[in-house]
């Protein structure tokens, strides 16, 4: 969104004029919403590296005097919610990758090539859109449990990537869009094949869209819940937000807090800094359809 | 040019068909029953063996020594999520990739029973020399058509935990734990007028399963069921059931005359019982599985075991805990069958105690063992009184969130309507019922 | 929530053709050919995809629907029985009711809350890129997560909820916030309102700094007050932004799911729809009943995604 900000003068002229009260109140007020949004995150951070058992004590500004490293040990030494995280990572890193290959070939074809039944394909891509995921979880189950894709990661990946197409498709159309027709017919009487267009001439003008893509299928994939749910089986194939499901649930006073804890933050981690990291590709995807059209 | 760009949109297209193709090809032969003899015996390869998160510290303790000791067979141990167990053990049914064996909440296994999902295991049962002493209850559940698709496990028993130091001080008998409702009554209001933050009764008042677990059997001590007939033939005794109506003033006057502990209303289960582990609570229906967290917190001298009593007297506890089932198509059967033959040995039937579980063998309650573990041996004393229903129903009957045992009991005891609740109780499990075509 | 703004594109027609219209200097009919099955090969994969995860679905649940299919055992068609039986389940009606209550408890905050973020920033003065990322970090970390933060903090008499809310003496310090019908509601609206608002402010961002200053400026020297400013100019020209923020905001409500199940799971009374059908198919084992009010679901959702669609379309350019 700072591509659309004021052009330079007139933010320094409004700047002088900002040094007044009013800029006072505004500074204050958001300091306020600042630490109202981000409080409870950072106290969470901070709470799992308080030793386990205070965790189910009553809050007091003593208990952060003794910080742990315990339940982050516990947890990596516990071979399963290690494995709970990798296989987190697996899914979200195999359903970005996945997206954004098959999302740049499709938004390719789309944008460039003129076939029949483009039209049909763009169609069947855009009502994909609206049927949320939960609207067919149950069929979507006997399915995948048919073809033997249940408790799988890759049967995760296959329909975490399928859920995350339309958008992925629609952002590389678009992107592909953007690209000057001189630039493809150059390449074509060069004599370079379509692969090649797209891997060598084609690269450096669609890694934005690339990037868009990759970020919001990663961090669905790291947060989704309830598919991972219903489609996982054993403690093995958990990804972390169920396997923290688990660890919520447990009976007979076997709850620990500090694993929780630091397994919330575990999960937090990665999203916060590929956000921070890839905010500008991020905020485009979400303006690409507020703004542009 | 353009060949190998399409080529190279092949190589990533096919993968993918390729996964869907495969994933299309079914398996899933089903083992037939070999000879009892070479059955469960110097099986090779690996078990895979699916225990629920609830009882898995037993199966994570003792599959650690078997595979120890076995060089030849490797038991693998996988945890089902709390809550989710037999939805995951149906969905690995409906796809042909089962486990070799499977620790099945003994409740659940007539549903898996009735729909052939299970090995009919009869032949090997009956072989056991030790099958008389087997946990009735257990084994009822397991039985199907006159044949046995499971044998127990391991018991995880309801109990009465009562605080002798605290009986003491409230200037109660510390040997003469509560016999009856009235005393229960009774003994909860003496020990609540100790103050100090002392209570006189806890529950986990926000927990369908905890509930039904410690308040059945009450009304088992006096044979009562709420379902009753054979699976097929049920009935629904709710309307008109007078023990049950007693059990639910006891629970409503202990709500109403404030002497539950302030946890005991939200308690959903998790921290159930940790506060009478650290001393502050005179009495508990509880599950013997709490043994190990009093012995950790130190307070277990002070704590009484008994068995939880009926109305007015006898005494029972719910048969709860898990069987062994084999489900049908497994792959290694035998292997499974040797490592259940290993953990039925008396060796690892007396480990159960200490783990906070209670053997399904009942000869092993010998004089020694009574010595050895005073606690576990009243609750399995209490095994030979226990029950457990027999039907299909008992998960959305008692257990799930909006069950209408528990909408019933909140009706009794929070809402102070007992009559009306005795009636949504009937049509709620009717309902289920119907629902179940049985 | 716990869709990220899938529909975002949707707000986007228009255009579709223009691929085909640059398409312009005839090639060779073979040349022709020959692109037309690169296209389509391109295309392959994600329509492979979609019809395999989403299309082929959507029909099986229609088919299954109009059987008794348990998740194991035999099934037989019974024609509409599940669709008749549902609009006289008191379970799924209370289900429904509840659904829609929550969602009209929370839209208009989240709404009004970020408008107000977005305001607050917009004028891109010292820090307000910071803030806002700031503002927007719930949304980045995920309901989920929070959900089972707020497990641990609403703890009564442990968490920091309690805590502070007791320090600030509005509640005792062992209050417990996820037991009684309406405190839960409560709570879990408020977590929500907290979490969601920052996609709101920046969608509704995005759309004010897309509005001509000189606006302003002419109204400014109109003499007009702030209130006129925002009703005559913002709010007309944000149409767009508001309703695509309001829509992700009704249907992420609508399928709300992660919170109630990780805060209130054991509390029938706060069963949101898709936890009723999850519950029903995969809990209960009545997989085509659930699936029928999933279809239901799709309707709805389609509706009003549509509706969405047309209005927009039919909107000229600014």
């Amino acid at each position: 969104m700072s591509d659309v900000a004021l052009e330079p003068t007139r933010r320094a002229q409004r700047g002088r004029r900002d040094r007044s009260a009013n800029f006072y109140a505004y500074l204050v007020v958001s300091i306020t919403l600042a630490l109202f949004f981000v409080l409870p995150l950072v106290w969470e951070a901070a709470r799992s590296f308080q030793p386990a058992n205070l965790a189910a004590a009553t809050p007091r500004g003593a208990d952060f005097t003794h910080f742990t490293l315990g339940n982050y040990r516990a947890v990596f030494s516990q071979e399963h919610i290690l494995t709970n995280v990798l296989n987190s990572l697996v899914v979200a890193v195999g359903t970005a990758l996945l997206t954004t290959i098959v999302a740049t070939l499709a938004g390719y074809g789309l944008a460039k090539f003129r076939f029949r039944g483009s039209g049909l394909a763009f169609a069947a891509i855009l009502l994909a859109l609206m049927i949320p995921f939960q609207a067919v979880l149950t069929p979507l189950f006997i399915e995948l449990n048919d073809m033997h894709l249940t408790n799988s990661l890759v049967g995760l990946i296959l329909v975490y990537t399928t859920f995350n197409l339309p958008f992925g498709v629609f952002v590389m159309r678009n992107t592909f869009q953007q690209i000057p027709q001189e630039l493809f017919e150059s390449a074509e009487v060069d004599g370079a094949g379509v692969m090649t267009t797209l891997v060598r001439v084609l690269r450096p003008l669609i890694v934005p869209g690339l990037a868009t893509t990759a970020i919001f299928a990663f961090l669905y994939s790291w947060n989704e819940f309830l598919q991972a749910l219903t489609f996982l089986e054993t403690d093995s194939k958990l990804t972390l937000p169920v396997k923290l499901f688990d660890i919520d649930t447990s009976t007979y006073g076997a709850i620990n807090y500090g694993y929780l804890s630091s397994g919330i933050v575990i999960a937090m981690v990665p999203c916060i800094v590929l956000y921070l990291a890839l905010q500008r590709y991020y905020v485009q995807g979400l303006m690409s359809g507020a703004v542009k059209g | 040019m353009r060949r190998r760009g399409n080529a190279r949109i092949a190589l990533i297209v096919l993968p993918i068909a390729a996964v869907v193709a495969l994933s299309f090809t079914a398996t899933g032969a089903l083992s037939k029953p070999t000879a009892t003899s070479a059955f469960g015996v110097n099986a090779t390869g690996t078990v895979q063996f699916w225990t629920r998160a609830a009882t898995s510290g037993l199966g994570v303790a003792l599959v650690k020594q078997f595979n120890a000791t076995h060089p030849h067979l490797k038991v693998v141990l996988s945890e089902t999520s709390p809550n989710q167990d037999t939805t995951k053990l149906a969905t690995a049914i409906r796809a042909h990739s089962v486990p070799d064996l499977v620790g099945l909440n003994d409740i659940d296994v007539p549903q898996f029973s009735r729909l052939n999902a299970l090995m009919d295991i009869t032949p090997y049962v009956n072989a056991l020399p030790y099958k008389k002493y087997l946990s009735p209850g257990h084994l009822a559940l397991a039985q199907y058509n006159g044949k046995y698709y499971g044998i127990p496990y391991l018991g995880d028993l309801s109990v009465l935990w009562y605080n002798k130091s605290l009986f003491t001080k409230a200037g109660l008998d510390p040997n003469k734990p509560p016999a009856t409702f009235a005393d229960i009554l009774a003994d909860a209001k003496k020990i609540q007028a100790l103050g100090n933050g002392i209570s006189g009764f806890a529950m986990a008042g926000d927990c369908q399963g905890c509930l039904g677990f410690v308040m059945e059997p009450d009304l088992f001590a006096v044979n009562d069921q709420l379902i009753r007939g054979p699976i097929g033939h049920q009935t629904i005794h709710i309307v008109g059931n007078q023990p049950l109506e007693q059990l639910l003033q006891l629970y409503q006057s202990l709500y109403s005359q404030n002497l539950l502990s302030p946890g005991s209303r939200t308690e959903t289960g998790p921290t159930w019982g940790n506060d009478f582990e650290q001393g502050k609570v005179g009495i508990l229906p509880g599950a013997y599985g709490f043994y190990p967290l009093m012995v950790k917190a130190g307070t277990i001298k002070d704590i009484g075991i008994a068995p939880l009593p009926g109305p007015t007297g006898g005494y029972s506890t719910f048969d709860g805990g898990d069987d062994f089932v084999i489900p049908a198509g497994a792959k290694n059967p035998s292997g499974a069958w040797e490592f259940v033959l290993w953990m039925m040995q008396t060796a690892q039937q007396n480990k159960y105690p200490a783990l906070g579980y209670t053997p399904v063998r009942t000869d092993v309650l010998t004089p020694a063992y009574k010595a050895k573990n005073p606690y576990n041996a009243v609750a399995l004393k209490a095994l030979a009184h226990g029950s457990a229903p027999v039907t299909t129903i008992y998960d959305a009957a008692f257990n799930e969130p909006n069950s209408p045992w528990f909408q019933m009991f909140s009706q009794a005891v929070y809402n102070n309507d007992i009559a009306g609740a005795l009636k949504t109780g009937q049509a709620g499990f009717e309902k289920v019922l119907t629902q179940a075509g049985d | 929530m716990n869709e990220r703004f899938d529909l975002a594109p949707v707000l986007h027609p228009g255009g579709q053709v223009d691929a085909e219209r640059t398409l312009h200097r005839a090639p060779s009919s073979a040349r022709r050919r020959r692109k037309a099955r690169t296209g389509g090969l391109l295309v392959t994969p994600a329509l492979a995809l979609i019809v395999a995860f989403v299309l082929f679905p959507l029909g099986f649940a229609i088919y299954i629907s109009l059987t008794n299919w348990p998740l194991i055992g035999p099934y037989h068609y019974i024609g509409l029985e599940n669709y008749r039986e549902l609009f006289h389940d008191p379970e799924f009606l209370h289900s429904v009711r509840f659904t829609v209550t929550y969602t009209a408890i929370v839209t208009l905050p989240i709404f009004f809350l970020g408008y107000g973020l977005a305001v607050l920033l917009r004028a891109n003065r010292f820090g307000s890129k910071v803030f806002r990322t700031l503002f927007f970090l719930p949304f980045v970390v995920g309901l989920t997560t929070e959900s089972f933060m707020f497990a641990i903090e609403l703890q009564p008499g442990a968490g920091w909820v309690d805590w502070a809310m007791s320090h600030l003496g509005l509640a005792s310090a062992t209050q417990a916030w996820t037991v009684t019908h309406d405190r839960t509601l409560l709570t879990i609206s408020v977590i929500v309102i907290w979490f969601a608002s920052g996609l709101t402010m920046l969608i509704l961002t995005g759309g004010m700094q897309g509005i001509p200053r000189e606006l302003y400026e002419a109204a400014d020297v109109d003499g007009a007050s702030w209130l006129k400013k925002e009703l005559r100019i913002t709010i007309p020209l944000l149409r767009r932004s508001i309703a695509l923020s309001l829509i992700i905001s009704v249907i992420g409500s609508f399928l709300a799911f992660n919170q109630f199940f990780i805060l209130a799971q054991n509390n029938a009374s706060l069963e949101t729809v898709v936890e009723w059908v999850y519950q029903t198919a995969f809990t209960s084992y009545h997989l085509a009943y659930g699936t029928s009010m999933a279809l239901l679901l799709v309707i709805v959702i389609g509706i009003v995604s549509m509706a969405q669609f047309l209005a927009l379309r039919g909107e000229t350019e600014l």
